[in-house]
C-alpha cells in the first residue's frame, strides 16, 4: 500500500555561494522552466493588483483613459493655436497622438512599475522564496492590461476623426510583442538596480520625460535635421512607434531598416537583461 | 551598499565572491553551523535575540545564499515565516488565499480543493469576502496560517509565530503540525518559548552570537540557554556577615552543590562562641539569580523549631528537604539572629544548580501519579 510520502516531491536543491554559473544553455533553459511553473503566480499577482487598483474608487478603470486622453487633448489645442510648430502627421493629428501615446504609456508605465516592484514587495521578498521576475512581469503584466482597455477609446478617436485604419492596423498587437521583450529586459534590470542603488529609480523619471521628447509621439519623425534624426532612430521605441503609425494609416512599413533595428535591440536587451537579473537576483534578499 | 555593488559586479563578471571573508564593518551571522535533518524528525532553534536564529531559517529557505559552505535540500521547503505574505488590504480573504497559496507555490486546482478546509481551520467563514484590511489581527494570521499550513511542504520552517492566536487555534496548529510529521515532514521550530520547544522537539540547537551547539537532549539545551540569560556575577558565593564579636563561624561544610529535583540541601556550621544564644532566629530561603523569583522563605518558626546555639565550640547543622526544583540555578540564603533580631550572627547566599529532567519543563517539580482501572 502506498503511504503519502511517496507523494513528496524528492527534487533537490543545493544553496553553495558562487552556485549560479554565467554561460550555457543549460542556465537559459532553467530560468525558462522556472518562470513556466510560476507562470499561475504571475497571473495572480496581475490579477489582484488590477482588482486592488481601483476598489473603493467611483471611476475605477476610466482612469486608465484619462492621462494619455489628457495629453491628447493639451497637443491638440498647441498645435491648432500654432503655439508649436508642429509638422503634418501621416494621421489625423488627435489619432497620431493618441496611438503614440498608447505605445509610449506602455513603455513608460511598464518601466516605472518594474522599478517599484521589487522595493514595494520588499517585505515578501525576505520572507519568501520565489523568482524574482514574476514581480516585474506582472507589474508590466499590468501595464498591458492598461493599453488594451484604451483601445476602444482608440476606435472612438477614430471615429471622432472621421478616419479609417488600413487593416494592417491588426498586426500592430503582433509588433508590440517584440516590443514587451525590450520593455521586460530594460525593467529587469532597472528593477534589480533601483532595488539597490535607488537613485536609478529617480533617474529613471527623468530620462523617461526626456525620450518620450524624443521619439515621435507628438511630432511626426523628423527627416532633416541631423541631431534629432539621430536621437530619433537610437531610441528603439522609434521604430515600433513608427511601424505603428505606418501600419495603421499607409499598410506597409515606411522605413523598415528603424523596425528592424528596433527588433534586434529589443532581443539583445531582454536576453542580457534577463540573464544579469537572474545572476543577481539570490542576493537582492541581502541588499534591498 | 558598496559591498552589494562590488559582490553583484563580481557576481555578472563570473568571479568568486569576496564575500567569504570578513571585509570591515561585517561579521558573521551565523557561523561553522552544521546538522542533518531526517524525514519526520522536529528540530528546535532556539538562542538569544540576534543570535542568527531567522538568518539561518532564510538560509534553509533559499532566500540568502551561504557565504561559505553549502546546504542540501530534499523536497520543498515550505516557511511560516511571514503569514499572510502577499495579502493586499483591499481585497477579500477569499482573493487572498488565492493569492497568498499561489505565492507559496500551490496551483489554483490545489487551493480550489482545499479551499473549505482552509476556512475551517481558520474559523472565518462569515468574514471570507470581506476585505482583509477589515480583519483583526488574530484572523489576518488565522487566515494566513491556515493557507501556509495546507501548502503541505516537505520541511516546515516555522519562525516563532505561533506566539499569537488564542489556546485553541494554538492546539490546532500543533495537531496538523503532528500529523505533517506523521506523514514525513521534517519540521525546524524557532521559539522563544521553551515549552514548547521542550514539547515538540526530537533535537535542539542553541545559537549564540551565530555559533551553534547541537543538543540530544532537549532539556539540556533548554537549560544552557537560560544560562545564557544569567548574568556571571550572580553566580558567586556571597559571604555577607560570618560572625560578631562573640560568635565565630567557621567554613561551613556544603556537601552537594549541585542536585536532582527533590534532593535536600543541608549545610553544616562550626561555631565558636563566647556567650549562649538562646531562641536563635534561622531565615532559609531560596531565591532564583540576580535575586528574583523567591522560591521559598521561612524562619525556623514555620516550623515551631526553638534552636539554641550554647556556648563554646559546636555545630549547627541545617538541612531543607525535598527540594522541589529542577532546571534552575539558585541562591540559598541562610541566615542567623540572635532572638528577636537584635544581632546578625551569620548570612551567606550559596549557589547551587538543580539539574534538568527530560520532558518536564518549569522551575518546579512535583510528583504525579498515574492510575488506570
Amino acid at each position: 500500500m502506498q503511504t503519502p510520502v511517496t507523494e513528496q516531491n524528492d527534487r533537490i536543491q543545493i544553496y553553495k555561494p558562487n552556485s549560479i554559473r554565467n554561460t550555457g544553455i543549460h542556465a537559459w533553459i532553467d530560468m525558462v522552466c522556472e518562470l513556466i511553473e510560476y507562470r499561475e503566480l504571475i497571473w495572480r499577482l496581475m490579477v489582484r493588483d488590477i482588482s486592488a487598483r481601483y476598489r473603493q474608487s467611483v471611476l475605477g478603470i476610466f482612469w486608465s483613459f484619462l492621462a494619455p486622453l489628457f495629453i491628447m487633448g493639451i497637443f491638440v489645442m498647441v498645435k491648432n493655436k500654432q503655439i508649436l510648430p508642429i509638422g503634418n502627421t501621416v494621421l489625423p493629428y488627435p489619432a497620431y497622438v493618441f496611438i503614440g501615446q498608447m505605445v509610449w504609456l506602455l513603455f513608460s508605465q511598464g518601466l516605472t512599475s518594474s522599478a517599484h516592484s521589487l522595493i514595494s514587495s520588499g517585505s515578501l521578498l525576505a520572507k519568501i522564496n520565489f523568482p524574482k521576475e514574476v514581480l516585474i512581469i506582472s507589474a508590466i503584466g499590468q501595464t498591458v492590461f492598461d493599453f488594451i482597455i484604451r483601445i476602444p477609446l482608440l476606435i472612438i478617436i477614430f471615429l471622432w476623426v472621421g478616419f479609417t485604419p488600413k487593416l494592417t492596423i491588426l498586426i500592430v498587437p503582433l509588433i508590440m510583442i517584440p516590443f514587451l521583450f525590450l520593455i521586460v529586459g530594460l525593467g529587469l534590470l532597472i528593477a534589480i538596480f533601483n532595488a539597490i542603488i535607488r537613485d536609478v529609480g529617480n533617474a529613471l523619471t527623468i530620462v523617461l520625460t526626456a525620450l518620450m521628447f524624443a521619439s515621435p509621439i507628438l511630432y511626426p519623425p523628423p527627416t532633416t535635421w541631423p541631431l534629432t534624426f539621430w536621437i530619433n532612430y537610437i531610441n528603439p521605441v522609434s521604430g515600433f512607434l513608427l511601424a505603428a503609425y505606418d501600419l495603421t494609416a499607409v499598410g506597409f512599413l515606411t522605413n523598415s531598416g528603424a523596425f528592424v533595428y528596433a527588433l534586434i535591440s529589443s532581443f539583445f536587451v531582454f536576453c542580457v537583461g534577463w540573464r544579469i537579473f537572474h545572476l543577481i537576483e539570490h542576493k537582492i534578499a541581502e541588499r534591498i | 551598499m558598496l559591498y552589494g555593488i562590488q559582490d553583484i559586479l563580481k557576481n555578472i563578471a563570473d568571479r568568486p565572491s569576496a564575500a567569504a571573508d570578513l571585509r570591515p564593518g561585517e561579521f558573521w551571522a551565523v557561523q561553522d553551523v552544521s546538522f542533518d535533518l531526517q524525514r519526520g524528525e522536529a528540530l528546535g532553534l532556539i538562542g538569544p535575540n540576534g543570535s542568527g536564529k531567522s538568518t539561518l531559517l532564510k538560509m534553509l529557505n533559499g532566500i540568502l545564499m551561504p557565504d561559505r559552505g553549502s546546504i542540501r535540500i530534499r523536497g520543498r521547503a515550505g516557511s511560516l515565516i511571514e503569514v499572510g505574505a502577499g495579502f493586499h488590504p483591499m481585497l477579500t480573504g477569499r482573493e487572498n488565499v488565492y493569492v497568498n497559496g499561489a505565492i507559496l507555490g500551490m496551483k489554483k486546482s490545489e487551493l480550489n480543493k482545499k479551499f473549505d478546509e482552509i476556512v475551517d481551520f481558520a474559523g472565518i467563514h462569515e468574514f471570507i469576502d470581506t476585505p482583509v484590511k477589515h480583519y483583526s489581527s488574530g484572523m489576518y494570521v488565522r487566515l494566513g496560517f491556515a493557507v501556509a499550513i495546507h501548502c503541505m511542504p516537505d520541511i516546515l520552517l516555522i519562525d516563532e509565530i505561533l506566539a499569537v492566536g488564542d489556546e485553541g487555534f494554538q492546539s490546532k496548529c500543533f495537531n496538523i503540525m503532528g500529523q505533517l510529521r506523521e506523514n514525513g515532514t521534517s519540521i525546524v521550530l524557532v521559539s522563544h518559548n521553551m515549552h514548547t520547544v521542550s514539547t515538540f522537539s526530537d533535537r535542539v540547537i542553541l545559537l549564540d552570537k551565530g555559533k551553534a551547539t547541537e543538543f540530544k537532549n532537549v532539556a539540556d539545551g533548554v537549560k544552557e540557554y537560560s544560562k545564557l540569560f544569567q548574568s556571571k556575577k550572580g553566580m558567586d558565593m556571597e559571604k555577607i556577615c560570618s560572625g560578631n564579636d562573640a560568635i565565630r563561624f567557621f567554613d561551613p561544610e556544603i556537601p552537594r552543590k549541585s542536585f536532582a529535583p527533590r534532593e535536600s540541601f543541608s549545610i553544616t556550621l562550626p561555631y565558636e562562641s563566647l556567650i549562649a544564644y538562646q531562641n536563635v532566629e534561622i531565615d532559609t530561603a531560596i531565591f532564583g539569580d540576580t535575586m528574583q523569583g523567591l522560591y521559598f522563605q521561612a524562619t525556623n518558626e514555620a516550623f515551631q523549631q526553638h534552636v539554641d546555639l550554647p556556648r563554646g565550640r559546636h555545630t549547627l547543622a541545617i538541612s531543607i528537604q525535598n527540594i522541589p526544583l529542577t532546571n534552575a540555578s539558585v541562591k540559598v540564603a541562610v541566615a542567623v539572629w540572635a532572638e528577636k533580631r537584635t544581632s546578625l550572627l551569620f548570612w551567606w547566599r550559596i549557589p547551587v544548580e538543580f539539574c534538568s529532567v527530560a520532558h518536564a519543563t518549569g522551575k518546579n517539580f512535583l510528583m504525579v501519579t498515574y492510575g488506570v482501572d
